[in-house]
């Protein structure tokens, strides 16, 4: 399943950030305000010219330059995952998050291996990876009892 | 003279077996550290600095020279093969090393990134070594104008690097600074774009940035052609184990200019390898004969990158060692590695402790050719890395990725990863390009904290600055970058018309 993009997206967008990042500045002084004001107005420019490009290309412009993202679910599947991962990370700490994610990852990206395969790659790596960075660089990952 | 009895004097205080073991160490866990993102030399500096306290200084020394070096390097591997700068200074690495990981040339890629580091580094070594009195003397004459003036040729810049679209660069650039100007202003502290976070008072931490919107966006992609059988790194097209001479001098115009581009911008505070890298890129760009080949596998682009960001190291520590000021988070590691040890740097270091300051110049000097033999292992041994199926190297990418956040920002550091991935994968999805972004974001605090600083200095009459020799000098250097393009492509032009009328 893909998914075709436009840029005038990126042009609406630019234009409302602009918004809401100058209201934000509402109370600031001159000196605060000089290079965000220039780079806001600036972006304001430049967002209306990308929606109003956006919008003024025809169909075969518009089919020539088309940009999709060619699999939609895996990659939204791969960025849920992330952020369930990123969610449990402290809660259930370093070993057991990476575990259940990478064990999770093999099944959505269904690749074709023996479930011992799975639960090797997924018990490993995490273990390898808490061993360089903690033991060996002396990063401080979160743990549960583990 | 004098200095040839103090370089004389350096390599003798290095002739003990434990300062090379020290040294072969340092560059082994600096590479290491460089190749992972979220880490850096300054992180594996800071590391081992306890234990470098319990060392002989000279020892201790040579293994933070070694990290220093041998993460400058590292840095380029995971910028090669996988995409992700492992630091911000190979960040222009990735603009054409991985495109050419992924086109069967991993190794050339990898091989061209060591040895442009090498020569990089042994040329600011030897630097260090000769000049280091006289850089001295040139370094303080930098001052706020002049750092102004500097992150402007560096903003210039982005128009070597906006590509064929100059609205969507151009909306990148300017996004970068927005993105940069998150956080406290730096004349009256106010929270700018915080919207009531304190999270974000302190500003977007570049690793963050670095790992979402340049690392996760490719894992994203390799995902895309997961299912479709496509192989995402084509097999690499033949062995390869060292540079010809050949090849080597085939970029020996890029090479020479971006160490001595590189060294110069090391010598300014605050510049760093960072900005040293991204400019020799751009430079290099402008001259080169195919400049649309770059970004799209120009191995000259690799060696532009990683020439400069490792000749920017001696400048760098110039300024620490000669003033006592640092000029770099590692210097600032370096130079509290001499403190500890009742060493004060400054102008009085060289003449009261001239066999430590040149021990530490000939062992930086020794650390770089280290670099030079042990980096042909990691380039063996990193060109594997690509036969791992990507079913394996993208999770296990993603977990690298959210350690390398989290052991810099913590949570709010991931949040902001995984926020900045999905951004990042549109922009790129549609063309938007991704260097003018992360210049922007490096340059601002430096080209805004510096104009107030400026202002102030001058009380409001900034044409002041104009009396200042090193400003004006700058000035000419951006001018004259600027009018090189339109007067390379006149001399063209007049050639070309000269030739039509000897033709008819």
């Amino acid at each position: 399943m893909n998914l075709k993009l436009n840029e005038r997206y990126v042009g609406y967008f630019g234009m409302v950030l602009t918004v809401v990042l100058a209201f934000t500045l509402r109370s600031a002084r001159w000196k605060t305000l000089v290079l965000p004001g220039f780079c806001l107005a600036c972006l304001f420019l430049l967002s209306l010219v990308l929606a109003v490009r956006g919008r003024k290309a025809n169909a075969e412009e518009a089919e020539k330059k088309h940009y999709e993202i060619k699999d939609i679910p895996m990659v939204l599947k791969t960025l849920v995952l992330t952020a369930l991962y990123i969610a449990l990370f402290r809660p259930l700490g370093f070993l057991i998050s990476t575990f259940l994610f990478l064990f999770a990852y093999q099944f959505i990206t269904g690749y074709k291996s023996k479930l011992l395969v799975k639960l090797l790659w997924a018990t490993l790596f995490p273990i390898a990876a808490y061993l360089i960075f903690k033991t060996g660089f002396s990063v401080r990952l979160p743990t549960l009892f583990l | 003279m004098e200095i040839l009895t103090f370089v004389k004097d350096g390599f003798a205080a290095l002739a003990s077996f434990n300062v090379i073991i020290a040294m072969v160490i340092g560059v082994i866990l600096g590479t290491i550290f460089g190749a992972l993102p979220g880490l850096s030399a300054t992180t594996g500096m800071a590391l081992l600095l306890p234990i470098a306290y319990k060392m002989d200084v000279m020892v201790a020394l040579g293994m933070l020279g070694g990290i220093y070096a041998g993460a400058l390097y590292g840095g380029s591997i995971s910028a090669i093969l996988l995409g992700i700068p492992g630091t911000a200074a190979a960040l222009p690495t990735t603009f054409d090393g991985f495109p050419m990981s992924r086109k069967g040339r991993p190794t050339e890629a990898l091989l061209a990134g060591l040895y442009g580091s090498s020569i990089g580094g042994v040329f600011s070594a030897l630097v260090l070594m000769f000049l280091t009195p006289v850089i001295g003397a040139i370094a303080i004459r930098f001052g706020a104008p002049e750092m102004f003036a500097l992150g402007v040729w560096g903003i210039s810049m982005v128009s070597g690097v906006v590509g064929g679209d100059v609205v969507k660069g151009l909306f990148m650039a300017v996004l970068g600074l927005l993105v940069g100007m998150v956080g406290a202003d730096s004349v009256y502290g106010y929270a700018r774009f915080t919207f009531g976070s304190i999270y974000l008072y302190g500003g977007i931490k570049l690793v963050p940035v670095i790992l979402g919107f340049l690392a996760m966006p490719k894992v994203l992609e390799m995902v895309e052609e997961l299912k479709s059988g496509k192989q995402f790194f084509m097999p690499a097209q033949e062995k390869k184990y060292f540079l010809r001479f050949g090849e080597v001098i085939r970029y020996g115009v890029t090479i020479i200019r971006s160490a001595v581009v590189g060294c110069i911008i090391g010598i300014a505070p605050a510049a760093g390898p960072g900005i040293a890298s991204m400019l020799c890129y751009n430079l290099a760009k402008k001259g080169a004969k195919d400049p649309d080949s770059f970004g799209e596998g120009n191995v000259e682009g690799v060696w532009a990158s990683e020439t400069a960001n490792n000749a920017a190291t001696g400048g760098s520590l110039v300024f620490a060692l000669s003033l006592g000021i640092p000029g770099s988070a590692a210097a600032a590691v370096l130079m509290s590695a001499l403190v500890m040890r009742g060493i004060q740097p400054g102008p009085m270091l060289l003449n009261s402790n001239h066999t430590l300051v040149y021990g530490f110049f000939a062992a930086f000097l020794i650390v770089n050719v280290l670099v030079f033999l042990f980096g042909h292992g990691f380039v063996q041994f990193g060109s594997q890395v690509l036969k791992v199926p990507v079913q394996y190297l993208c999770p296990a990418i993603i977990v690298i990725c959210v350690i390398g956040a989290f052991s810099d920002s913590s949570m709010f550091g991931m949040w902001c990863m995984l926020f900045l991935c999905l951004a990042g994968y549109l922009l790129v999805k549609m063309k938007f390009p991704v260097a003018p972004f992360m210049l922007s974001l490096i340059l601002v605090s430096m080209i805004e904290r510096n104009f107030w600083s400026a202002y102030s200095m001058t009380r409001g009459n900034l044409l002041l600055v104009f009396t200042r020799p090193m400003f004006l000098i700058i000035l000419f250097v951006v001018i004259a970058t600027f009018a090189a393009g339109p007067i390379k492509k006149a001399i063209g032009k007049k050639k070309n018309g000269k030739q039509d009328k000897e033709i008819t």
